[in-house]
């Protein structure tokens, strides 16, 4: 990764920030046939939601089987309930490998430059001719951390507005648990991280997450951003009958062969009320 | 027909046919009382005791280690350990005379040059932070302290000090992380003039003439007149320059990271000869009046010609060196990452014998007959015999 930066480096006007941006963006190409799966399997899960209500409802204080129910009709589906780690954990090997690569080379130290030498590539003059790598972008110093609090706010905003979108309201109360957690624990981490880490490393996390929203966008619209209520609510989608209608509801007009049988139990009910009242009256008639 | 709620509960959960007593309570995970461990939660976990750790390792990247340096005078060896203290240490009887700062008083930042001794003083140039950096004039006499670089006051922090000072007549001259080198009185330190380049000076200058030559990292040799810091020349080469130029016969000899040595004129600073190296030119160029040898990167050691760059022999060391080579009663003395000091015949460079250490070496050492005085790694400070390749500690870390 090292020489990678390197020669981007040297192709890209000697700009170090330009450079990081550019790998930023070869790095969500690569993984973009994994973000957009998983994106669309996201959505789907926010589509299940009515039937997931009515297995909260059908089981309900019955946790274990609910879960049972829960992941049959996940896997029936194909959705990967885990779906939403998985470009994070993707991307964990390439930012601990940017992170080492932007180390090596910015350099602060003599020791640090001096190990740079076994590390580059001895077939690329070039690369040997373009040290050191002037670490100044936007008036940041890619090799530091950044003490001002810019740069830990926008990772930590862009990576919550990325999580908003990919989270769908949920009934399930362990579900919305790990979204909320999800939503706002990361983009704390990442934040107070960024104090810690090189600025390059935050300047790559930014571009990463920026990107991430664009494609969130293309593919699902704000998603979660605007999503005011559970998916249940705002398209109910058919389901099959699991009980019995009951009778108050019943829509004369329209009939259905289910529902012969609930309007005679409907009649009868009716005929013994009637009855009731008629021995009432005759008795007290008297 | 589809089970109750009221049903489903009645009927018993797998998991109690595996229960041994019967008599057990059902767990609080079957009362619903409590959720099982959730694998999100444990990936999350992961996760972060993964940045966590990433960040804990990624600290001491940042910070300075320094190298340390001796220089011998008479029989006294003036030690500026890494760590961030100057000891004076006789080679007679490994005594200690004294010590800055004293014992018990906080160490003074990280050292990565070797002391400058006049007649009066030492001088010892301190990095005390990852930007910024201190030079100190310690009387020679009982170790006290003279004055400090920069004063209270001055109006800009001065970067971090990895190359040697040197004295010039009256002057002192330094070179900083900031780009800039630095022009001091002698006795009293204040600052005369100052020479700035567009990147670190981690190059010593050598003086000759009342010239002082540099290098910078960035890919600049510099001739400037001492006396008043006029640039008189520039050269630019294909890579940075962190060694000190070799000033002799007419010529500035130096190597860089493009992995290119240079015999520069010194009078105008055009280009006399160029060679290319196996690895970077980073530790300074010696000679001994017959060839020029340097030390590279890559692992070699090479033996050239002064008037034409040709090579005369050269030695795979199998290990980068960080340092140049020292003259012994006819022979080198090469010490590389491998933690060993090779001696090699100057005639042909044929290597002779090779002494182990239990540490690397990055500082430069001195040569006196057949002993070397070296700094390691671990701050010790050993006295090599390289006839029987034995060593005695001089001095300990902490001054001990």
């Amino acid at each position: 990764m090292v020489n990678g930066l390197m020669l981007l480096y040297i192709g890209l006007f000697h700009n170090l920030g330009i450079s990081i941006l550019v790998f930023t963006a070869l790095v969500r190409l690569a993984t973009l046939p994994l973000t957009i799966r998983q994106t669309r399997q996201m959505r789907g899960m926010s589509q299940l939601q009515p039937r997931l209500q009515e297995l909260q409802k059908k089981y309900a204080g019955d946790r274990p089987r609910i879960s049972q129910e829960t992941f049959r009709l996940y896997k029936e589906q194909g959705i990967n309930p885990i779906g939403c780690l998985g470009p994070m954990v993707i991307q964990m090997p390439i930012w601990i490998g940017l992170y080492w690569a932007l180390v090596k080379l910015l350099p602060s130290t003599p020791e640090s430059l001096a190990g740079l030498s076994g590390v580059l590539y001895s077939s690329l003059s070039v690369v040997h001719e373009s040290l050191p790598v002037h670490s100044r972008f936007l008036g940041l110093d890619l090799a530091l951390a950044d003490r001002t609090p810019i740069l830990p706010l926008l990772v930590g905003g862009s990576m919550w507005l990325q999580q908003k979108m990919t989270t769908y309201p949920t009934t399930d109360p362990r579900q919305r648990q790990t979204n909320t957690l999800m939503l706002w624990m990361f983009p704390l981490m990442f934040a107070f991280l960024t104090f810690q880490f090189p600025t390059g490393l935050a300047l790559y996390w930014v571009a990463s997450n920026v990107i991430g929203v664009a494609i969130q966008y293309k593919i699902t619209g704000w998603g979660g951003l605007r999503a005011q209520r559970p998916a249940a609510e705002a398209a109910p989608a058919p389901t099959p009958a699991l009980a019995p209608q009951p009778v108050e509801e019943q829509d004369g007009e329209t009939e259905r062969g289910g529902d012969r049988q609930d309007r005679r139990r409907g009649r009868r009910v009716g005929q013994k009320t009637a009855r009731r009242r008629t021995r009432g009256g005759r008795g007290r008639g008297h | 027909m589809i089970p109750s709620p009221r049903e489903l509960r009645a009927q018993p959960a797998p998991e109690r046919q595996w229960r041994l007593c019967p008599k057990t309570a059902p767990s609080a995970w079957e009362q619903g009382k409590r959720r099982p461990a959730s694998m999100w939660g444990v990936g999350i976990g992961l996760l972060l005791l993964a940045l966590f750790a990433v960040a804990a390792c990624g600290r001491p990247q940042f910070a300075l280690r320094g190298w340390s340096g001796l220089t011998r005078e008479d029989d006294l060896l003036y030690v500026g350990l890494g760590e961030g203290r100057l000891l004076a240490v006789s080679v007679q009887d490994f005594s200690q005379a004294w010590g800055f700062p004293p014992q018990g008083q906080k160490a003074l930042g990280v050292v990565y040059s070797a002391p400058l001794v006049t007649r009066d003083s030492v001088y010892l140039a301190v990095s005390n932070g990852p930007k910024t950096g201190r030079l100190y004039a310690i009387q020679k006499d009982g170790g006290a302290q003279d004055w400090l670089f920069p004063p209270s006051g001055f109006p800009h922090p001065v970067g971090t000090l990895v190359g040697r000072p040197v004295a010039a007549g009256d002057l002192l001259l330094i070179g900083s992380s900031d780009g800039i080198l630095y022009a001091l009185d002698l006795k009293s330190g204040e600052l005369r003039w100052e020479f700035a380049t567009k990147d670190k000076i981690w190059s010593t200058p050598t003086v000759v003439d009342d010239v002082a030559y540099f290098g910078s990292l960035d890919h600049g040799v510099y001739a400037v007149n001492v006396a008043d810091g006029k640039r008189r020349w520039r050269f630019q080469a294909d890579g940075a320059i962190t060694g000190t130029p070799l000033v002799t016969g007419g010529r500035v000899y130096i190597g860089s990271l493009a992995r290119t040595f240079y015999a520069l004129d010194a009078a105008s600073g055009k280009e006399v000869w160029q060679r290319p190296l196996d690895g970077w030119g980073w530790a300074d160029p010696i000679t001994d009046g017959q060839a020029l040898y340097v030390a590279t990167l890559g692992g070699t050691l090479y033996a050239l010609d002064p008037a034409t760059g040709k090579e005369r022999w050269s030695t795979f060391l199998r290990a980068p060196t960080l340092l140049p080579p020292v003259f012994l009663s006819g022979f080198l003395a090469v010490a590389t990452e491998e933690r060993l000091v090779h001696i090699l015949s100057l005639e042909r460079g044929v290597e002779r014998r090779r002494c182990p250490l239990d540490a690397q070496v990055r500082a430069p050492m001195v040569a006196q007959g057949d002993l070397v005085y070296l700094v390691d790694t671990k701050q010790n400070v050993r006295e090599l015999n390289t006839r029987s390749c034995t060593t005695r500690t001089l001095a300990q870390p902490n001054g001990k």
